[in-house]
């Protein structure tokens, strides 16, 4: 039975007993439909000018009891159709059948019916400003994972960090992936090696929303989101499709299926299981350097979420995720069995990737939520012929508990964090034995948020962690906002970051192979200060179309920063506290605007500076841009079958590790633009049809370059290099430039243009 | 004064669900709920378009009791003698069992959604999509 006759049964049984006046009693029944032959649902029905009445149903059925008889007129009528009248005679025990079929009403006919929750909103009433993104947004760009679904967000950049083994990481603000906080349901548990390899395996189609706050957000979820804050808000049972089905294969051979089943377990639980599988099983080498230009990949993630019914209508859920993956990249004729061996390059990650995360509302009359999460991430990977085996697990447990008191909403909690790390690399052992990283991170926080008056609001929270390697953590932050109109909204936010650094979890280049790593001091926290301003205007059309615009600044300096060094030595990476500061500072622009003619659009734009400066040299971070641009232009037919999405998005030039003085390759990369066009085609009864071309300039990172981006790809283990006594490379006959093999100089993927087809399936 | 006279047909009159209630006992009249959510961009251009308009404040203000509602606020409701609670989906979100109760149709609930409850206390009429001034006078003027 669908959900409106529920409502409709609950409401009748529970508050109308229509009296019965004698026996008299006929029935009238029959459809609603459209001139185009849908059923109509919701249109009114009316007898003898509304003494009795009902709706149809979803069907476009309805069912009127008369008590009693003679000649009426019935009404029918819906909005947007022209409204039917016809005479029936009722006699007493009667069941009379009567169809109507509705005209569209000229009046309406041009009015589109713009439906809300599937664009992408922002939070407008917290004085932290959070953009949520749903799924309405990512499908604009269908890709299959959240990684490469935020390339469509201004000021977020997907940013690859490995050519040969395709693991990136999510920049915000020029800020790298470590700084973000990326979090599952409030949860952070995408963190450390996860940060890396964690992000590609979240299904899309589990995800309700993603809410996305750039800049500083410190406090409440820790002290790490220096760069920004992803909270990836999984599927409530209570708004999941029983099923649903998503699958889209590409020209170059990638095959992505997600599915999504929902299923109620009585008055006990209800269940929703996920599943997603990619697979890219093809070796392509369009640049011709003999090395894959897509790293293959077979990957599995399993996802599945308890909502437990409590008789009190209290939160309970427990959600759990596997996730297996298999990945490789490197010369064209590797195979497993070259795998760790210095015969034949390849670098072949294996993932293996448990996590558990449950919320609980304590039965106690003040509101208190209690949760946690665990997981383990098991890593075996080999790059080229050297090996990193790592093992990490991450408990989290937190307690928070929230009251309003006047105008202060008040939210104070307790965490604590365990972590244990352990790998193959000497980062965890000493001389004699090995000694794995374990780090106990115990916090609390309060925060308050007033309503100074209708216009105002403040924000106060503060934290304190326990580190048992650093001591005392304490970061405080401050947000106001203020409504110069409904429409007008001025915030300001600033704080402090405390971050500690594990080289090997979170930088990949730490990783690669190619380059020794020089860790010359004990390396110190990272901290910051930051401040955000943020203006937003917003304008509301008669008709329902919208725009706005949206003005962002930041600025934040760190006192230290461990930042990777390229250039002392090519040979090396030398890794050390900041002797001086790190300064990131842009501003960013986004304007938007959609039309009840189905027309919409949205532009942004990112100016930004990130640098160090070091006994008085400023030097622009590495991989980082100046500028990013992104823009979508949407059209969907009045009726709604039919939609189209131009995406893309352009980025400035970024510094790159270049391999010392000689090497030919341009120090700085190129303006780059990737763009996309898709057609949707809604068939009814829940099918959906997309398809479209991806990079549709056929941009690649090695178009227009002469030299290779991989320097030395022929002879990945350096045979050919001589080496001096320091370690550095000398230049000899047959190699002038003194190069040494070095993927690490990439900034953009290698695929070029292709098509994409797929089809989603929904069942309420 | 003048001035509040004129505001009496310019302000729209909000209510609770108990008032509403109330007073459909004192003089029947249908009640018109606006469901919305606080991140939903089409119940904000809702309020700061059609419900600022005269027309539909007029009819609103007449012919019915106008009940605003936050299908996400978080305090129990007693309506026709039931209490209905928020029902949490995660920490920060979930859904209030009337909004439910009086929103959602086949897709579930989204947002914004209208629901006219005709003086029989019969769910008359759903919309779950933006209403224009003009497509809420059409709605306001029929009988229900």
């Amino acid at each position: 039975m669908s959900k409106s006759l529920q409502v409709l049964f609950l409401f009748q049984t529970l508050l109308i007993l229509l009296p019965v006046y004698g026996a008299a009693q006929a029935t009238l029944s029959g459809s609603v439909l459209s001139s185009t032959g849908d059923p109509l649902a919701f249109a009114s029905v009316s007898v003898d000018d509304g003494r009795f009445g009902g709706t149809t149903d979803d069907a476009g059925v309805y069912s009127i009891t008369v008590d009693s008889y003679g000649n009426y007129d019935v009404t029918v009528s819906f909005l947007g159709y022209e409204s039917i009248t016809q005479q029936v005679t009722l006699s007493d025990g009667q069941a009379v059948m009567l169809d109507f079929q509705l005209n569209p009403s000229d009046q309406l006919i041009d009015e589109v019916v713009v439906t809300g929750t599937l664009k992408e909103v922002n939070r407008l009433d917290s004085p932290v400003p959070v953009e949520v993104y749903n799924p309405g947004f990512f499908k604009k760009n269908p890709t299959p994972n959240v990684y490469e679904a935020l390339q469509n967000v201004n000021g977020v950049r997907p940013q690859l960090n490995c050519q040969v083994c395709g693991t990136g990481d999510i920049q915000i603000n020029g800020l790298a992936g470590p700084y973000t906080m990326i979090l599952i349901d409030g949860m952070p548990i995408v963190s450390s090696l996860a940060t890396v390899y964690g992000l590609s395996g979240i299904p899309n189609s589990l995800i309700e929303r993603m809410e996305i706050v750039k800049g500083p957000a410190s406090s409440l979820y820790g002290s790490e989101a220096i760069g920004g804050l992803i909270n990836i808000i999984t599927k409530s049972l209570q708004k999941a499709s029983t099923l649903t089905a998503d699958v889209m294969g590409s020209t170059w051979g990638e095959l992505n299926a997600d599915v999504g089943v929902k299923q109620n377990l009585g008055s006990f639980a209800s269940v929703l299981t996920g599943i997603n599988y990619f697979r890219f099983d093809n070796v392509v080498d369009n640049n011709a350097d003999n090395f894959t230009d897509m790293t293959l990949q077979d990957r599995i993630s399993i996802f599945q979420k308890w909502s437990i019914h409590r008789k009190d209508n209290r939160l309970f859920t427990i959600a759990g995720r596997y996730y297996n993956e298999d990945r490789w990249g490197g010369e064209l004729n590797w195979t497993p069995a070259f795998r760790g061996g210095s015969e034949i390059y390849g670098e072949s990650i294996r993932t293996k990737r448990w996590e558990l995360l449950g919320q609980y509302e304590l039965p106690t009359s003040e509101h208190m939520v209690a949760s946690f999460s665990f997981n383990t991430h098991d890593q075996n990977s080999v790059y080229g012929d050297v090996p990193y085996i790592a093992d990490q697990k991450i408990a989290f447990g937190q307690l928070t508990w929230d009251r309003q008191v006047g105008a202060h909403d008040l939210l104070a909690g307790t965490a604590v964090r365990y972590t244990y790390y352990d790998d193959n690399t000497p980062a965890t052992a000493d001389a004699n034995s090995n000694r794995p990283d374990q780090i106990w991170l115990p916090g609390i926080f309060v925060q308050d948020e007033i309503g100074i008056n209708q216009n105002q609001k403040l924000f106060l929270g503060v934290r304190y962690d326990y580190n048992n390697a650093h001591g005392n953590i304490i970061t405080p932050r401050i947000a106001y906002k203020l409504s110069i109109t409904p429409t007008d909204i001025l915030r300001v936010n600033a704080g402090t970051g405390f971050r500690v650094v594990n080289l090997f979890t979170e930088d990949h280049a730490a990783l690669t192979g190619a380059r020794e790593v020089v860790i010359t001091e004990e390396l110190n926290p990272e901290q910051s200060i930051n401040v955000n301003a943020n203006y937003t205007k917003k304008v509301y059309l008669q008709d329902g179309g919208s725009g706005s615009l949206d003005i962002s600044g930041w600025y934040t300096r760190f006192s230290n920063v461990i930042l990777p060094d390229y250039d002392t030595n090519p040979n090396q990476i030398i890794y050390d506290n900041l002797e001086g500061h790190a300064v990131s500072t842009g501003v960013s622009v986004n304007g938007e605007i959609s039309l009840s003619n189905g027309i919409s659009a949205s532009i942004g734009g990112t100016l930004m500076d990130v640098s160090t400066s070091e006994n008085g040299v400023v030097e622009r971070q590495i991989l980082t841009e100046r500028f990013t641009g992104t823009w979508a232009l949407s059209y969907r037919t009045p009726n709604d079958r039919w939609s189209i999405d131009y995406t893309g998005n352009v980025y400035g030039p970024m510094r790159l590790p270049v391999l010392g003085e000689l090497d030919p390759r341009p120090e700085d990369s190129p303006w780059w633009s990737l763009q996309n066009i898709q057609v949707t085609h809604r068939t009814g009864g829940g099918i959906e049809i997309y398809g479209g071309v991806k990079n549709l300039l056929d941009w690649t990172p090695w178009k227009g370059q002469t030299e290779p981006i991989i320097a030395r790809s022929f002879d990945p283990f350096d045979r050919g290099v001589e080496f001096g006594a320091g370690g550095e490379v000398i230049a000899t006959p047959s190699n002038p430039n003194a190069l040494s093999f070095d993927p690490s100089y990439v900034f953009a993927p290698n695929q070029g243009i292709r098509g994409f087809l797929g089809v989603r399936y929904q069942m309420r | 004064m003048a001035q509040d006279v004129a505001d009496d047909y310019q302000q729209l009159r909000f209510h609770t669900f108990s008032e509403a209630e109330e007073l459909t006992r004192e003089v029947p009249k249908p009640i018109v709920v606006f469901l919305h959510a606080e991140w939903c961009r089409y119940c904000k251009n809702m309020e700061q378009t059609t419900f600022k308009n005269e027309d539909v404040i007029k009819l609103l203000n007449e012919d019915y009791y106008f009940v605003s509602f936050d299908g996400e606020s978080r305090e129990p409701v007693s309506f026709k003698s039931h209490t209905f609670e928020f029902k949490p989906s995660g920490r920060d979100s979930g859904t209030h069992e009337l909004a439910f109760a009086l929103g959602a149709m086949e897709d579930g609930l989204t947002y914004p959604t209208l629901v006219i409850l005709n003086v029989q206390d019969e769910i008359a009429y759903q919309q779950n999509s933006f209403l224009s001034a003009t497509q809420m006078t059409t709605l306001l003027s029929r009988s229900w």
